[in-house]
């Protein structure tokens, strides 16, 4: 037990009742009881937690003084981070404590943008909002209500599909880099799969990163890092070897073994090269490609069309000579890169964020991954892995009544799945256009949770000026950002330590693990839950929406979910490694004792120690890997139109030299930077880069000396960073870790420095956001 | 009597700041603002130094204080406020400390720093078990000196030996590449000692003859 004064308090309470009922009165007892809440040494506990400032998931334990957070740390024993920690986690403090908070729900005072709110109460907000949805339904207009979600997955995700779905809009619309619960666009379309893969990394013994800021911003850095820690640990092992490739020189870049500068956007081109070596020196898989591949060899399509396989394509196009003149990278490099992954074995390629984000993304990404199936590592130990799920209760089917399925035919506002956007899941960049167009059609209610769109859509500026046209904006974040200021209605949002958490992790290692975190501290200020104002907004609303939504409070949801891995005969609650060490020996000759009596001894566990899991990795198979018709690994496929994709970077020649603007504008993710930009946490914004001691809290952009001396600049100089659209002012970081030609900025910029108010307006058809790294700029001295 | 020292695996380091942040929020040390900072005011206890010459990147290299066993910042304290303890660790009494600064002009790894102002904690609570340091005073990395305070409190009223891995600083507990190993220089079967004495490991300023107890490990790297 955990001697907690609730405990102590408890214990003395019942002495102090047996003390004063012998000789005193109740009045003493009442004066003993408060003595002793007085006296009694404050309230010490560690509350687990989930780390939200990434999508990672890291279990955290919240140090909570009479419940006001005083600290945290690395849950210890949270599968994903072990008790690590990246620097982002610490924030979380500040976040807390941002004395800009909003204080409770508000209501619009002045006009549209105006920033001028008064506070109104919980009840009279959410009746007016539940009246004016109520409305819209009425009205067959559900449809035109649209919810624009940001970085976030587990229930709360679940809730808002629910809402959507019962209330009757098809435009539940995602804003974010990173879908982490579902699979890449390249590996749903090569492999066939509906769940994310996982890269085995701390099995493997070789990596090649594409553009991955592996270590620092990808998907989870601690994990990422826990691993690269043990490729450098040595012993018996093979020692692990980490390659980027990248035309920046990242941390991950910096502390790998080895570091290929190429040219931006050329990744696929380099992977194609490597690949015409792997095929030419024979050192790929052959048992594999012929066994478990389609489209290596040449092909005619149904309708008798003549394709090129793999194997001509890359013999054809992708000699040594060519891809190193177009990527900048050594014939040498290439070559020795090509035999490194063909002969460590395992080895894996990773090149999921970062490497394109140009108008040939997915085809770079195919390309790429091409080199897995070459090198033959899917669904093998150290490669390519498909994680357990998470046998997570199901929640009763949600009830659509006529009026939902009527509007749920109607097309998505921001064409996401269809037409241009056939392969997107969400086309978050394109809503600003289509807000402001009112095409197909007018927006008449948006609400805005978990992301500030007006800065983190290049297209942000269109959309402040679209909102004009939507009579009603509600946002839901905690703190005054650029997209609340033009609410109509703010519900704010606890902060993640005030609340209750969900979060299933399920693409980092082939384990499967769903964490739980209870709120750390008592909400500081009249905020609620965003996942409790959903389950208040279905009550009022009630009918099929009510019906989808039957539950008190978000906790009730978790309770009800986490029964099905009590119930499931598989993991167990995270513990301490000797008592996992003997379930794994247990696990090993075939049986398991169960740990708990009840399911609420069971829920009290995860409520106590942060996490389910089973660490059992789904057995490393190719057919749990390969779910296309064809039971094979496609290196070409077809899209929903009927198109070919495949792995073949445009072969457009590098970007048009351009006179006005001679550079290329890059972007890349900080470390140290949060889900929300993290303004309110002066940690954070003092301190935002190890590479650039010298900043702080200011934005900057990297430039190679050539083109500084050319730029007129010198190191530390303030400097405009102009595009056709727009331009910042920032301090210039003059040094080789970057190509020439290309400069390099910093996502989420701080100081009024905002790099999407220079990113071109684009969408990428694929992923459905704005292209980070394909604007032209140039410099010049403020 | 335990020699606690550190040692700090540089192959493994990736610059991450996680152990700064950490210490930050472990030691109540305040972000001191645009303004302060602009005028090279910031503290950092631990801080990541950027090791790139300008020709091919030499990585990363966290700096905690050295804790020197001939620690130069000592000689010079007129009021004895920065001593070493029995331990080996240097100590900096803030309720003696006088402000002169002088130990930071003594300390050849830049590792002190000086509270120009009151600064705003911006957390809700901060870590009890931390003083926080008035206007006018020298601070510096402590090793996490409360934690060892702790740790023995605790093994006291259990009535038993405190085992040396019950005292962790928060830099080591946080790191994710476990770059950071700390411990008992004293016992040669620590893990501590043992790197201590690998053939990557090398110590700066070896030639001031100061003695850190902080030893790095690192091998030449090659790049493409």
């Amino acid at each position: 037990m955990i001697f907690s004064r609730r405990n102590f308090l408890k214990a003395m309470g019942l002495t102090a009742t047996t003390a004063t009922v012998a000789g005193g009165t109740t009045a003493d007892l009442g004066q003993a009881s408060e003595d002793l809440a007085r006296w009694a040494t404050p309230e010490d506990r560690w509350v687990p937690s989930i780390c939200q400032q990434c999508p990672a998931g890291c279990g955290l334990l919240v140090r909570g003084l009479d419940g006001v957070v005083a600290g945290l740390r690395g849950n210890p024993l949270h599968p994903v981070n072990r008790g690590a920690l990246c620097a982002k986690a610490y924030g979380a403090l500040q976040l807390v404590a941002d004395p800009e908070r909003f204080r409770g729900p508000l209501r619009r005072a002045g006009d549209r943008g105006s920033g001028r709110f008064e506070p109104i109460g919980w009840d009279e907000a959410l009746d007016q909002l539940a009246s004016r949805l109520g409305e819209l339904r009425a009205e067959g207009l559900a449809h035109t209500a649209v919810v624009l979600g940001g970085q976030y997955r587990g229930l709360r995700d679940t809730l808002w599909q629910r809402f959507a779905r019962s209330y009757g809009t098809p435009n539940y619309i995602r804003a974010r880099c990173i879908a982490p619960e579902r699979p890449a666009l390249t590996h749903r379309l090569m492999q066939g799969v509906t769940s994310p893969l996982a890269y085995d990394l701390d099995r493997a013994r070789y990596v090649l990163a594409f553009g991955v800021g592996l270590l620092e911003s990808w998907i989870s850095p601690v994990w990422a890092g826990r691993a690269f820690g043990g490729w450098r640990a040595g012993g018996d092992r093979l020692r692990g070897t980490l390659v980027v490739v990248d035309s920046r020189r990242s941390l991950t870049a910096a502390a790998a073994d080895r570091w290929v500068p190429i040219r931006p956007g050329t990744d696929g081109v380099l992977a194609l090269g490597i690949a015409n070596v792997l095929l030419r020196e024979r050192l790929y898989d052959a048992a594999f490609v012929d066994d478990s591949t389609a489209g290596f060899e040449d092909w005619v399509d149904p309708s008798g069309r003549r394709h090129r396989g793999l194997r001509t394509l890359v013999l054809q196009d992708y000699g040594p000579l060519a891809v190193s003149e177009r990527t900048g990278v050594p014939v040498e490099t290439i070559a020795t890169l090509a035999r490194e992954l063909a002969r460590t074995r395992p080895a894996v390629v990773v090149g999921e964020r970062g490497p394109a984000f140009g108008p040939d993304d997915l085809e770079t990404r195919m390309a790429i991954h091409a080199l897995n199936a070459l090198v033959g590592n899917l669904g093998m130990e150290g490669g390519v892995v498909m994680p357990g799920a998470v046998p997570l209760a199901a929640l009763p089917p949600v009830v659509e009544d006529e009026v939902a399925k009527k509007s749920l035919a109607q097309p998505r506002i921001d064409g996401a799945g269809g037409g241009a956007h056939g392969l997107a899941t969400d086309a978050a960049q394109a809503l600003p256009a289509r807000v402001a167009s009112g095409q197909p059609y007018p927006v008449n209610a948006l609400f805005l949770f978990a992301t500030n769109p007006v800065v983190s859509l290049p297209a942000g500026g269109e959309l402040a000026v679209a909102l004009g046209k939507v009579p009603l904006v509600v946002s839901f974040s905690p703190f005054p950002d650029e997209s609340s200021r033009f609410a109509d209605l703010i519900l704010p949002d606890h902060v993640f330590l005030e609340r209750w958490q969900d979060d299933p992790v399920t693409h980092l290692a082939g384990f499967a693990a769903w964490s739980l975190g209870r709120p750390a501290t008592r909400p500081r200020h009249d905020t609620r839950d965003t996942a409790d104002v959903i389950l208040h907004l279905a009550k009022r609303l009630g009918g099929s929406v009510g019906e989808s939504l039957a539950w008190e409070k978000y906790d009730d949801v978790l309770y009800e979910a986490a029964r099905g891995l009590h119930e499931a005969e598989q993991g167990y609650v995270v513990a301490p490694r000797e008592e996992e060490w003997v379930r794994r020996v247990q696990g090993q000759q075939g049986y398991r004792t169960p740990d708990f009596e009840s399911f609420d001894d069971f829920w009290d566990a995860l409520g106590e120690r942060g996490a389910w899991w089973d660490p059992a990795r789904a057995a490393a198979s190719r057919r749990t890997v390969l779910g296309t018709s064809t039971g094979k690994f496609h290196f070409f496929a077809a899209t929903p139109d009927g198109t070919i994709v495949g792995p073949g970077p445009a072969p457009a020649a590098p970007p048009d030299a351009d006179a006005a603007f001679p550079l290329v504008l890059s972007t890349y993710r900080l470390a140290t930077r949060p889900l929300g930009g993290g303004r309110n946490q002066p940690w954070l914004m003092e301190s935002p880069a190890a590479h650039v001691p010298t900043v702080a809290w200011r934005a900057w952009v990297e430039i190679h000396p050539e083109d500084a001396r050319r730029s007129g600049v010198a190191a530390g100089d303030e400097v405009w960073v102009e595009s056709a659209k727009g331009r910042m002012r920032v301090i210039a970081k003059v040094h080789d870790g970057t190509a020439p030609g290309v400069v390099h900025v910093p996502m989420a910029g701080v100081g009024g420095a905002q790099p999407n108010t220079i990113i071109a307006d684009v969408v990428d058809p694929t992923r459905g956001l704005g292209l980070f790294n394909t604007t032209r700029v140039r410099i010049r001295r403020a | 009597m335990p020699l606690w020292g550190m040692v700090i695996d540089l192959d493994r380091c990736t610059g991450c700041q996680a152990c700064a942040f950490a210490c930050m929020a472990e030691n109540n040390v305040p972000a001191v603002g645009p303004a302060e900072a602009a005028q090279g005011r910031r503290i950092a206890w631990m801080q990541i130094l950027d090791g790139s010459s300008g020709h091919g990147p030499d990585g990363f290299i966290p700096r905690p204080c050295f804790h020197c066993d001939d620690a130069p910042c000592t000689h010079v304290c007129p009021v004895d406020a920065t001593n070493r303890t029995p331990e080996g660790l240097i100590a900096q009494v803030y309720t003696r400390c006088i402000g002169c600064r002088y130990c930071m002009v003594a300390c050849p790894f830049d590792a002190k720093f000086f509270n120009w102002r009151r600064y705003r904690m911006a957390t809700l609570e901060p870590n009890p078990d931390v003083s926080i340091r008035p206007k006018g005073v020298v601070e510096k990395c402590t090793f996490c000196h409360h934690r060892l305070q702790r740790a023995r409190e605790r093994a006291r009223t259990e009535r038993r030996e405190m085992a040396a891995d019950e005292y962790r600083p928060a830099c080591m507990e946080t790191c994710p590449t476990g770059a950071i190993v700390f411990g008992d220089l004293s016992d040669a079967r620590s893990e501590v000692a043992r790197l201590a004495h690998d053939p990557r490991a090398f110590r700066f300023g070896e030639e001031l003859g100061t003695e850190p107890k902080v030893t790095y490990l690192s091998r030449v790297r090659r790049h493409a």
